[in-house]
């Protein structure tokens, strides 16, 4: 087999191009009469210039060296990196959804509209919420957008509100999104369960508190036991709660956000709804909302009256529009899709499997490596690698040598409150045989540890190319090719 | 060097130039001097009678040149140029 490890600017030849296109027709043009000097190139940008055979292959070859759900296991903690049902592509493809425009007049994308409203829904069902907004593109677009009715919520009441309460296990993005909303972040330490200790909660808690955000089962997979007394405490300081919907896969169909006291939730699609996660997009975080907040919610809201559905910007207290159009629309098609596959009986499977996978993969592993928490976790579970660090090997190490089994590593390093960090996520779609083959390559690891770490200390050894220099990559980052470098 | 020699009479443990990595989407890689139990395989230099252990790590985070040094308000301090960011090496 031929292997294309040239970059396509190396494969590059004077002259050579992928399509045949017929003589023009319209006279040249001195681009000097057209555009002001400085804005005309002094060379000729150095474009690839392979045939379109080429160019198959090489992309071609790019995504076969790529790692994703569809070709291997993939226990990345926190990401939810389940199986995209292919169904939800076809449907995504369906000329209906597919080739209609978002300036169509409404009453030509009446059955596009009267999806995204059962979508709206039938989320909201699911996370206990009033109402909900498909707009988002993404988780963290999400959580601002959530922030930004918080913010809205306390200015219509004229309270001054400054500080978003987050606990030390929080996704990284729940500061920053609450910095960027123009708040300040007071971080709650966990106690020694890994929970929210209640008592420094309560120490922090405030007049001036404007939320508390949380994600339960929280990052380090295990279940706040005590969120209705926290959701007391943040309410009766006029505080509101906020649900990251990171993990909702473990809780679907068995409880609600709403249900725990929370007042507004974000939910990843690409996570718990079987969207693809893409590297950037496109994507969708739709939020949802308690009563008190559906004032505040995007415009233009996607509303039925009567027998139709109508796009309503008419919310004067709107946070305005948070995305071009209505959201990712082919990306609400797939979560819809899967929706309506599963059906609530279905949906409540998905939690129960994620949740009993992961405690088997727990303690398959936990005799081999440090478990911190010890009680039965949800979706995913974390363990340390502390143990293997007196050896002289740490996580990173041992992330790099599951790549020569063919595996992607788990989520290393985060949560940063569990030394050597790895995160476990195996999702409801693996089978047992996949779990069983993981943990095989995780305890082999651990030996090899013990007796033979050069093998672990070097790996990875079977990837087209080995260890990285993630030191000089910072240092001296090249970004761009040139032939000059 | 005599803050390090007094902290290994004091604490009766070894110190250690120790990359900490801290993770989620990014990576961080955080320098620091502490005092623990020998790992194995560690490197030992040793300068004006002081031992500092490394493991092997460690070892890929660091320059040929690194510099100590300590005050009473940040204790020791580590990096190979302290205005900049000392201690740590950020890669997203």
């Amino acid at each position: 087999m031929v292997e294309y490890n040239e970059l396509i600017f190396e494969m590059s030849r004077q002259g050579r191009i992928g399509s045949s296109l017929p003589e023009s027709d319209v006279d040249k043009v001195d681009l000097h009469d057209k555009l002001p000097a400085h804005l005309i190139r002094d060379m000729p940008a150095e474009l690839p210039e392979v045939s379109e055979l080429q160019l198959i292959r090489h992309y071609t070859a790019l995504s076969n060296k790529n790692h994703g759900i569809d070709n291997g296991f993939y226990p990345l903690g926190s990401c939810t990196m389940k199986y995209n049902p292919k169904i939800n592509e076809d449907v995504a493809r369906f000329e209906g959804f597919s080739r209609i425009h978002p300036y169509q007049p409404v009453e030509t994308v009446q059955g596009a509209l009267k999806l995204l409203h059962e979508l709206q829904e039938d989320l909201a069902e699911v996370t206990g919420m009033d109402a909900v907004t498909l707009q988002p593109s993404a988780g963290a677009q999400g959580e601002w957008t959530g922030l930004m009715m918080v913010k809205a919520y306390f200015e219509q009441k004229g309270e001054k509100r400054i500080k978003v309460l987050v606990p030390d296990s929080a996704h990284g993005t729940n500061p920053a999104s609450a910095t960027v909303a123009g708040f300040k972040t007071v971080t709650i330490p966990s106690n020694e369960d890994g929970l929210v200790d209640l008592a420094e909660l309560k120490k922090h808690v405030g007049h001036d508190t404007a939320a508390l955000m949380l994600t339960n089962p929280n990052t380090l997979g295990l279940f706040e036991k005590d969120i209705v007394d926290i959701a007391k405490v943040v309410h009766e300081a006029g505080g509101l709660l906020y649900y990251d919907g990171a993990n909702a896969n473990a809780i679907l169909g068995k409880t609600t956000p709403g249900n725990m006291g929370f007042d507004i939730v974000h939910l990843n699609l690409h996570k718990t709804f079987t969207t693809p996660h893409g590297g950037g997009g496109p994507g969708a975080g739709p939020v949802g909302v308690k009563e008190k907040l559906i004032p505040y919610l995007p415009v233009p809201r996607i509303e039925k009256e009567n027998d139709q559905y109508v796009l309503n910007s008419h919310h004067p207290l709107s946070i305005g529009r948070v995305k071009g159009y209505y959201g990712n629309f082919g990306i609400l098609v797939r979560a819809y899709t899967y929706i309506r596959t599963m059906g609530p009986v279905g949906l409540r499977q998905v939690s129960e499997s994620a949740v009993l996978h992961a405690n088997y993969l727990r303690k398959k592993l936990e005799p081999y490596f440090e478990s911190p928490y010890s009680q039965y976790c949800k979706h995913e579970f974390v363990l340390s690698g502390s143990r293997q660090k007196k050896l002289g090997v740490r996580t990173l190490d041992m992330a790099k040598r599951l790549l020569d089994f063919g595996y992607h590593p788990p989520t290393i390093y985060f949560p940063l409150n569990v030394e050597e960090c790895m995160m476990i996520e195996p999702t409801e779609t693996e089978s047992k045989e996949t779990m069983d083959a993981f943990a095989e390559a995780m305890i082999q690891i651990a030996k090899e540890v013990e007796e033979n770490p050069d093998v672990v200390l070097e790996a990875p050894h079977t990837t087209i190319i080995g260890r990285l220099d993630e030191v000089q990559a910072a240092r001296q980052p090249i970004l761009r090719y040139s032939k000059e470098e | 060097m005599n803050k390090l020699k007094a902290s290994v009479s004091n604490e009766g443990k070894f110190p250690r130039i120790d990359a900490n990595l801290s993770g989620g989407c990014g990576l961080a890689v955080n320098l620091s001097i502490i005092f623990d139990e020998p790992r194995r395989h560690d490197i030992i230099l040793e300068n004006k009678g002081v031992q500092i252990r490394i493991d092997h790590f460690t070892k890929r985070y660091l320059n040929e040149e690194i510099h100590i040094d300590y005050t009473d308000e940040q204790g020791f301090l580590l990096g190979e140029h302290f205005e900049s960011g000392p201690c740590t090496i950020e890669m997203t």
